[in-house]
């Protein structure tokens, strides 16, 4: 992280730290709260792609179990599962979330590109009929409901004010890891996987060690923003890890720019907009159109998204493209080597 | 209990079929041209919607199935030949683009034919019951499926390993610029197996449709029911294609009178197996 960014992220967590000043609580929970929440999730895409070069679908699915897992250990008013203090019901959430992390990067640690997407998307939507089918554990299609968030000294988590400050602090914080971890040790060992996954093997690194860690850690990148967003919707149902909700993540990773940790929180801020303001314009039920549209415009035209645009712009220097860069460079011929080995 | 058992083997069989009608196009697809389309799902809704529609203007079965499978055909046409060829061998911008326009296709369908169920009326000698003696009866229409996903599975085959056609679309794959050299075009040659594989999709909609039913959500069914075919059966594999519909299709039946709550589970554990002992599918991709 060079200094010039450290400065733009610190003056941009201090802008909105000053937000509540001026905004009202619609702002600050439904457009600030649900943006940090969302931008979470796809940060821990953006993290798993920006460096590792894995475009995975299952973080709304990661997301989602540390969503059930808080929303099971809290108070509901369907009565699932045992309620906990908060600190062992957000750790277990944590704990699961990685788990969970941990557990597609070892399923899918041989696959490549593409077929590493279509892997975590078969997995991903697996959970949904599972959520959505099992009774159990998961209350089949309505959900858990009514899930309550915890006091702290007689103040609800939950309130505008202490909602918004307290995932705008999770936010910068896990943005923070984010670029520190680009600079350490571990995240050059990720993006020379991402360059080269057979050079850095013949150089020692333990590639499945690297891979697993890394989907471990987006895994609770993807833990936070799904505890915040159940706390958020004070419900979760499977729609919430359905197909729906997959694509939205990858849509506010990619307009958002993949490359760029910051991206994933402009994306989900964009996102967020348009989904609260253009049913107005559009009619709610064809938000979607518009949201696909401009998605399938971005792949085409700026595969780095707003922030790829932007830094464009900036520089005046044409960038290479993202896919080309990390996608594209085992091609569809070695990819499919690299599967059969 | 048998009986019971036997039946539901039947509808694992028949769920089967439906799901290798959809999957052998998105296989062949995926495993011969490297083109990846993961809009198959909407091509299956589209295919059963308008299908549909066409049956119930003209009354007639044989028709809509006939629209449904062009609508696809056409669509998977100029999706392959508008975007796909566009960004060929950037795998990852296709499964991108096709992902975002199952997104605008299934919002698209819902406006136009709202949220429900539709359900087709087969030809009266279709709605047959056949008597399997002491299990009891089977509908008709179901082991027609059963058959003509057999039929589709030795028309690919044969299409593939015994036409020039197949043979140029094999050579295709292994190098496209010497295939080009020898004065074949191997964009029109793809765009033709993308119609095929798509009208494969659209007529899975209107089978789909009278054998179970339509409605918003079914295309996510079916493209996770290509996703996991594929995985578990090879890329580009007819043969494995088969094998893994036929695993998921018994599984999923099989599990849901056993089951119920974890039916979807023994799926996935089965394609982790897979892919632990056999990343490369069960059966390995011909090209």
């Amino acid at each position: 992280m060079t200094r010039q960014e450290q400065i733009a992220l610190a003056v941009a967590v201090l802008a909105l730290a000053l937000v509540p000043v001026v905004a009202d609580d619609f702002w600050l929970v439904q457009i600030f709260g649900q943006s940090f929440a969302l931008g979470l999730v796809a940060l821990s895409l953006n993290f798993l792609s920006g460096y590792g070069g894995f475009v995975s679908m299952a973080q709304t699915t990661l997301a989602g179990c540390a969503g059930y897992m808080v929303a099971l250990t809290s108070v509901n008013a369907v009565g699932k599962g045992v309620p906990l203090h908060p600190v062992a019901s957000i750790g277990l959430a944590l704990g699961v979330s990685a788990l969970a992390g941990a557990f597609v990067g070892w399923i899918s640690v041989r696959l490549h590109g593409v077929y590493m997407l279509m892997l975590t998307l078969a997995l991903a939507m697996g959970f949904f009929f599972f959520a959505q089918q099992n009774v159990e554990l998961f209350n089949a299609f309505d959900g858990i409901r009514g899930v309550v968030v915890p006091n702290v000294a007689g103040v609800s988590l939950r309130s505008p004010k202490i909602f918004f400050y307290m995932s705008l602090v999770c936010s910068a914080a896990a943005l923070f890891a984010v670029m520190i971890t680009g600079r350490s040790p571990f995240g050059l060992v990720l993006k020379a996987l991402r360059d080269h996954p057979r050079k850095a093997a013949a150089l020692g690194f333990d590639v499945a060690a690297h891979r697993i860690a890394a989907f471990a850690g987006s895994g609770l990148l993807a833990g936070c923003g799904g505890i915040f967003y159940t706390w958020f919707n004070q419900r979760i149902s499977a729609s919430t890890v359905g197909l729906g909700m997959i694509n939205s993540v990858l849509i506010m990773a990619i307009i958002g720019g993949l490359r760029s940790p910051i991206g994933a929180f402009t994306g989900a801020f964009a996102y967020v907009l348009i989904n609260t303001f253009a049913s107005g314009l559009v009619g709610a039920e064809r938000v979607n159109t518009l949201v696909g549209s401009a998605f399938v415009a971005v792949v085409l035209a700026s595969p780095d998204g707003i922030a790829g645009a932007a830094k464009y712009v900036r520089s005046r220097v044409r960038q290479s493209s993202l896919f080309e860069r990390f996608v594209a460079q085992p091609a569809s011929g070695s990819a499919r080597s690299a599967v059969n080995e | 209990m048998l009986k019971l058992a036997v039946l539901s083997l039947l509808n694992g069989i028949s769920v089967a079929a439906l799901y290798f009608i959809v999957a052998s196009g998105f296989t062949v697809t995926f495993g011969l041209m490297r083109t990846i389309n993961l809009a198959y799902g909407s091509l299956f809704l589209i295919g059963g919607y308008v299908g549909y529609q066409v049956g119930d203007l003209t009354r007639n079965w044989y028709l809509a199935m006939i629209a449904g499978s062009a609508i696809a055909g056409l669509s998977g046409a100029v999706l392959q030949w508008g975007v796909l060829d566009r960004l060929r061998g950037q795998d990852m911008r296709q499964a991108l683009v096709t992902i975002g326009l199952s997104i605008v296709a299934a919002d698209v369908l819902l406006a136009v034919f709202g949220g429900l169920t539709y359900q087709f009326t087969p030809p009266d000698w279709m709605q047959a019951t056949v008597s399997l003696g002491v299990f009891g009866g089977y509908p008709a229409f179901r082991l027609l499926l059963i058959a003509l996903s057999l039929f589709i599975g030795v028309f690919i085959w044969a299409g593939l390993t015994c036409t020039r056609v197949g043979l140029a679309i094999r050579a295709g794959v292994d190098d496209r610029e010497m295939l080009s050299a020898i004065g074949v075009n191997p964009s029109r040659l793809f765009v033709i197996v993308a119609t095929c594989g798509s009208a494969l999709a659209g007529l899975a909609g209107v089978i789909g449709g009278t054998a179970l039913s339509i409605s918003p959500g079914e295309d996510s069914r079916y493209l996770l029911a290509s996703l996991v075919v594929t995985i578990v059966g090879g890329m580009g594999s007819i043969a494995g294609a088969a094998v893994g519909a036929l695993l998921v299709g018994l599984l999923e039946q099989v599990g849901l009178l056993y089951f119920p709550n974890y039916s979807i589970v023994a799926v996935y554990l089965v394609m982790v197996g897979v892919l632990a002992l056999r990343p490369q599918g069960l059966v390995r991709g011909t090209a």
